[in-house]
């Protein structure tokens, strides 16, 4: 409408990068708590990594869902403390294992909500292609992302017509009849998802989604001193945590 | 150069899809010159959607098949071009806005062509600021596109392609799922594009929102183009000869031609009539977020109901009208039994009944109701779900599907009947399940007029037969061919009810007995 007085200003207007922490500080974040969770097995150094990665999560602004999970993390830990006292070795090991998996389990869901807050499908796709991931990758993932809608869209309107015929799937008749089920559900939405796709390929081919040579990157990703200040943060923290028992 | 960016040159061009041994187009010519308003018509299966795939290069680069003749575009060859190429000079609109957003928010849609193409972020976001411009809706930037109702979606899905800085627009039947409010504007948005001097081509089935913009119009049939006329001359034309061609009126508003106190009202009512009642029904989406009420445009997606109240006898036909979101889609779900009424009740023959109850002897007919279907043949589409066979069932079966014409086509694949057929079969369906109201969902959108007297002829048969009918459309020549009765919704409420004289449709009961 109005002529914008500087040129650069509309980008950030249209296109802003609005989240806290570079997706790129938050992928590598991820990755490096991740593995050190796997790697590190003592109880104080999987306390210690709950903490931090609830510590990011409240950074991006998650606090309710870190709260949560570093209870339930605290519940494990607590109730780790009465398993020795079992005397059935195969249970008690069982046990051991079930605590440790869901302590492993908290930390990754804690990383993946980290990584993903606020972060749309295009800006994900931005981050990726700023790592100069290929184009096989790329296109395929945000169009994968971009059908979600659709196919729950799908879904629900193929539900509705078979509840109208009386069809819709119970329980019951998904095992007793578990072919004329899969038979009323897949082909309906494979149909769909047929036609779906090539309407989608018609509309992205005549937008250039096949033109040979780079895309522009919709998002200019800068780091900000927070970002790597949260790194060197991050790396000392879990790098104490693997050489604390050590010293 | 610069002349020709926005011709389009057709040359003896003929067209055959690789599965079918009839050619789709046959020897076309047809010559647009930069600047001028083109309107493509014909009866559905015409060629309509192949000539615009031509135009576009989805014919020869997508679909299957052998391409004769030339077309040229821009002076450019379609065959030795790309389909992106010519995205630059030709933006095609699409029919269905659901299956062409490539993103989920406005502005990056906009951007999506121009980052293919690997313009410079500055000169994007120059453009995208324009493009929501020139469609009128600067403040459509930055939106959640799923939240968007039709008519901002058509205004994206144009904004998108005007973005490439095409001198082309090819927009394939813009109006099917628009209000008549969201059509005008649409009629709006053409003028600017014409006179900023685009060259436009539409295919549709409704012409009254174009009159007044067409320079020329192109009259298709079985896959060749019969007549060119001028303006003028396709102004002229009668309504029979419309009707003759296969074509919907030119004018709008057609009347609804309500009243007539005395004689309507109280149709013929055959013996043992059925009611249909809602009361007080009243009803809102637990999900739903508080509607938007200060953003003009920021309609709330699924709009809730208010005190319904409305009795309708068998035999009555009952039109329910209303602008995209005011709750016609809501109270059909409801009355179907899809969702649970929050307040009031509603009654089968005066016996309330609950939604579960409800569910398939109040039959909800979709729009596209080709997804209706689950068996693999027409006859099994009536035996499914029936526990036991009895003779008198399948002698019920004949009949039915005698009565709508379908007996013939009793071994056939529903996937392989027309679509007016699978509308009928949905319904012979129906009736085997026993339902006694019927609720069609925009049973017209898409179809050229004699598929849409066709409808109007079963739905006025199926009043005959003693069975409720409910038609919800925007199509007011549907709607002034068979209701009997006009009821309008807004904002989830009733706002008129009145009885309505049906409209003679010319030669309407006629097609119905041919097709």
């Amino acid at each position: 409408m109005t002529a914008c007085p500087h040129p650069m200003a509309p980008i950030s207007d249209l296109f802003p990068v609005q989240v806290r922490i570079d997706p790129r500080i938050r992928l590598l974040l991820a990755m490096l708590v991740t593995v050190a969770s796997f790697a590190l097995t003592s109880p104080a150094a999987n306390g210690a990594l709950v903490a931090l990665s609830a510590a990011l999560l409240i950074i991006v602004g998650r606090w309710r869902v870190a709260i949560a999970a570093s209870a339930l993390a605290i519940a494990v830990i607590l109730s780790a403390a009465g398993i020795p006292v079992i005397q059935n070795r195969t249970v008690m090991l069982s046990f051991a294992m079930l605590g440790y998996l869901i302590q492993k389990l908290v930390v990754m869901s804690m990383m993946g909500m980290f990584l993903t807050t606020r972060v749309s499908i295009a800006l994900a796709v931005s981050t990726l292609e700023t790592l100069k991931a290929p184009t096989v990758i790329t296109v395929p993932l945000a169009v994968a992302l971009r059908l979600m809608p659709t196919i729950h869209q799908d879904w629900r309107a193929l539900i509705d017509c078979l509840r109208i015929r009386g069809l819709a799937p119970t329980p019951r008749s998904t095992l007793t009849h578990p072919l004329r089920t899969a038979e009323h559900l897949i082909i309906p939405m494979l149909m769909r998802a047929l036609r779906t796709c090539d309407e989608l390929a018609s509309a992205g081919l005549a937008r250039g989604l096949d033109v040979a040579g780079p895309r522009t990157i919709l998002h200019k990703l800068t780091f900000r001193p927070a970002d790597i200040a949260l790194v060197v943060a991050v790396v000392i923290t879990v790098a104490t945590i693997a050489v604390y028992p050590l010293l | 150069m610069q002349m020709s960016a926005g011709s389009v040159d057709i040359e003896k061009a003929s067209f055959r899809y690789s599965q079918s041994d009839r050619l789709a187009l046959n020897e076309v010519n047809l010559s647009i010159a930069p600047g001028e308003f083109i309107l493509v018509a014909g009866p559905s299966g015409c060629g309509k959607s192949t000539l615009g795939s031509m135009i576009n290069g989805l014919i020869p680069h997508l679909r299957e098949g052998s391409l004769e003749g030339r077309v040229r575009v821009g002076g450019v060859d379609t065959r030795t071009s790309t389909i992106g190429d010519l995205g630059l000079r030709v933006g095609t609109v699409f029919q269905d806005p659901r299956t062409q957003f490539f993103t989920l928010n406005t502005s990056e849609e906009v951007a999506f062509g121009c980052r293919n193409h690997g313009m410079d972020r500055t000169q994007i976001a120059e453009r995208v600021t324009n493009s929501f411009a020139a469609v009128g809706m600067p403040e459509l930037a930055g939106r959640d596109l799923l939240e968007l109702s039709s008519g901002e979606k058509q205004k994206v899905a144009l904004a998108a392609c005007y973005a490439l800085g095409p001198r082309i627009f090819l927009l394939d039947e813009p109006s099917a799922n628009l209000d008549p409010a969201a059509t005008a504007e649409l009629t709006k948005m053409l003028a600017e594009l014409k006179r900023s001097g685009a060259t436009i081509i539409v295919l549709e089935h409704r012409l009254y929102y174009l009159t007044g913009l067409i320079d020329r119009v192109a009259y298709l049939n079985e896959g060749r183009i019969q007549t060119i006329y001028s303006a003028g001359e396709f102004l002229a034309l009668s309504k029979e000869q419309l009707t003759g061609l296969g074509l919907r009126g030119c004018t709008y508003p057609i009347p609804l031609p309500l009243g007539m106190e005395s004689s309507t009202g109280k149709p013929a009512t055959p013996t043992g009539a059925c009611t249909f009642t809602c009361e007080g029904i009243g009803f809102h989406h637990p999900t739903a977020r508080p509607p938007k009420a200060d953003t003009a445009s920021g309609k709330p997606n699924s709009p809730g109901l208010e005190d319904i109240t409305l009795q309708v006898t068998s035999g009555e036909i009952v039109g329910i009208t209303g602008a995209n979101g005011a709750g016609k889609t809501t109270l059909a779900r409801v009355c179907a039994g899809l969702e649970k009424e929050q307040a009031g009740r509603v009654l089968l023959n005066g016996i309330a009944t609950p939604a579960r109850d409800r569910l398939g002897r109040v039959y909800l007919v979709v729009q596209d109701s080709g997804y209706q279907l689950f068996s693999d043949t027409v006859i099994g589409e009536l035996r499914l779900g029936r526990r036991k066979t009895s003779l008198e069932a399948e002698a019920s079966d004949r009949d039915i599907l005698t009565r709508l014409g379908l007996w013939t086509y009793r071994d056939a694949h529903p996937a392989a009947l027309s679509r007016g057929q699978q509308q009928r079969l949905t319904i012979a369906a129906a009736l085997a399940a026993d339902a006694s109201v019927f609720i069609f969902d925009e049973p017209s959108s898409g179809l050229d007029y004699r598929a849409m007297a066709t409808v109007a002829g079963l739905i006025t048969q199926l009043a005959e037969d003693g069975k409720i009918v409910l038609v919800i459309s925007h199509d007011n020549e549907l709607l002034a061919a068979c209701c009997t009765r006009l009821v309008t919704i807004d904002h989830g409420r009733v706002i008129a009810d009145a009885p309505m004289k049906r409209a003679s449709l010319q030669s309407a009961a006629a097609e119905t007995e041919t097709s």
